[in-house]
């Protein structure tokens, strides 16, 4: 095997090399060997509760330090940071280095992002704005925080109140009636062939209860859940810049993604680089799944009137 | 004691060589050992055996520097067991993300004949080792002669494992293209 090869001939560098790491490395703690219990085992106890006396300060300062920093720079309190910081990469599996064979690359690539996005996230704007067009009903769209400095865009957006009270007017009356499928059937395409329970789609409480009690009472029962969900695309200064967002977290919570914007191969568009002030828009549709409960039986419909609403935020460029 | 008095113990055939030697670089031989091994009582066993095999080699040998002559026994001494151990495994430990690492910037076609490379490998490396800045260098080293883990590294220089991870991507492609220009099939 080649690499061992070349892992073999590091063996043989320059002793110059060997000894620079020798000195680093010295100062590195080293896992305790047995061995070290039989050689002079008090004088190294007495040594080691030192050091690790000694580490153990170090360390409680450095953490102050960082700690100090990190709230200095509002890094403490930056979600995109936070967000960032939630990427794990670290451990590797067999499975997935089977599925990627430039699996080290790769995970170069998304530790540099990652480092990028931390950077970005400690230096975002704090803002709290919330827009709510009429279209939306009860719906809001609030921006948490924002960073753009000419070249690059992150923003942190909550998605509040998106689910709607559910409707009771779905009967056999009703034009989606004779779509009603159960799970698993393809009829709007791969992406809506499944659907969870149905008390998944259903956030509130008393909704739920109701439409047990009349299930039980009618032994069927039709309803309607509808939504606002965030469109794939964002658009700067009207410029579509593709799927540029995180899914919408269980608390509304998701991020405008700048992988898109700069830090991948796609780049902001040139009209949207070194303004002053760009326009961020996300859009949302509003869908509706038709619900039909008979017995053990679930049906369901999806409906969209194909509507968006846009939202737009002006964000200011951090450098200007 | 300096390095000369231990050496001068290993000519006396003074069984203290192998005290001062263990007192003052079985750590830095453990660590060698651990980092290839993951294993404590591999890693104690490799230590013993560079110790033994540092007793049989001086005299006639007399290293310049013992750290660097017990460093690359150790090294090699773990390699051959982390070899023999994980003959069928694969996935594992620090050595085997140090090869899937180098394993894409060595460049094409990869010979089959081993003993002509290495030295040619090895001189070629330290024309590129001696290229770099200090710092790429160190991390370099580091990561696949002292097959230590980018954790580590990250600790041992005050960086983020991001940026040891960014440093080592960049150092490694430039070495494949250093190699090719130099044309090293390996």
């Amino acid at each position: 095997m080649k690499s061992k090869q070349m892992l073999r001939a590091f063996g043989l560098i320059d002793e110059k090399y060997i000894e620079e790491y020798m000195e680093d490395s010295m100062v590195l703690r080293v896992p305790p060997s047995k061995k070290e219990k039989s050689m002079g085992q008090y004088e190294r106890t007495r040594k080691h509760s030192m050091r690790r006396v000694v580490a153990l300060i170090l360390a409680a300062c450095l953490v102050m330090g960082l700690c100090i920093t990190a709230y200095a720079s509002g890094g403490f309190n930056s979600l995109i940071a936070k967000w960032a910081s939630r990427f794990v990469y670290e451990t590797p599996t067999d499975e997935l280095r089977e599925e990627r064979p430039d699996y080290a690359e790769w995970l170069d690539e998304q530790l540099e992002i990652q480092g990028v996005l931390q950077e970005m996230g400690e230096q975002a704007q704090q803002v709290n704005e919330e827009k709510s067009p009429e279209e939306l009903a009860q719906a809001s769209i609030t921006l948490l925080e924002s960073y753009y400095d000419g070249e690059k865009i992150a923003m942190t957006c909550r998605l509040s109140k998106a689910e709607m009270h559910v409707t009771f007017d779905f009967d056999d009356t009703h034009p989606k009636f004779n779509e009603l499928a159960p799970n698993g059937t393809d009829i709007h395409g791969d992406v809506y062939s499944e659907v969870k329970s149905w008390e998944s789609y259903v956030p509130i409480e008393e909704d739920r209860q109701l439409i047990k009690q009349k299930l039980e009472s009618k032994g069927c029962v039709g309803f309607t859940t509808g939504n606002f969900g965030l469109s794939d695309h964002v658009y700067v200064n009207n410029e579509d810049f593709g799927y540029g967002h995180s899914e919408v977290e269980s608390d509304g919570l998701f991020y405008i993604d700048p992988f898109y914007s700069g830090l991948g191969n796609v780049e902001l568009p040139e009209s949207c680089r070194d303004q002053s002030e760009v326009d961020v828009t996300v859009r949302l549709g509003y869908s509706q799944i038709h619900w039909w409960l008979e017995g053990d039986k679930v049906l369901w419909a999806f409906e969209s009137n194909g509507e968006v609403y846009p939202v737009t935020f002006t964000i200011k460029n951090i450098n200007q | 004691m300096t390095d000369s008095q231990i050496i001068d113990l290993y000519w006396q055939r003074n069984e203290e060589a192998i005290k001062e030697t263990d007192r003052k670089f079985g750590k830095y031989c453990s660590r060698i050992a651990f980092n290839i091994l993951e294993n404590r009582e591999d890693s104690e066993e490799c230590v013993n055996s560079t110790y033994w095999k540092a007793w049989n080699t001086i005299p006639p040998h007399r290293p310049q520097k013992l750290a660097t002559f017990l460093g690359k026994i150790t090294r090699n001494l773990a390699l051959n067991i982390f070899e023999k151990n994980n003959a069928l495994k694969r996935g594992k430990g620090q050595v085997m993300l140090a090869l899937e690492e180098l394993e894409a910037c060595i460049p094409d076609p990869c010979s089959e004949n081993p003993s002509l490379e290495k030295a040619e490998l090895a001189k070629a490396l330290n024309t590129f080792l001696a290229g770099l800045t200090d710092e790429k260098r160190k991390i370099f080293v580091s990561r696949y002669w002292g097959l230590t883990s980018v954790k580590e590294i990250a600790a041992m220089y005050g960086l983020t494992e991001g940026k040891v991870k960014t440093v080592l991507r960049r150092t490694r492609e430039q070495m494949k293209i250093f190699l090719e220009q130099e044309g090293i099939s390996v």
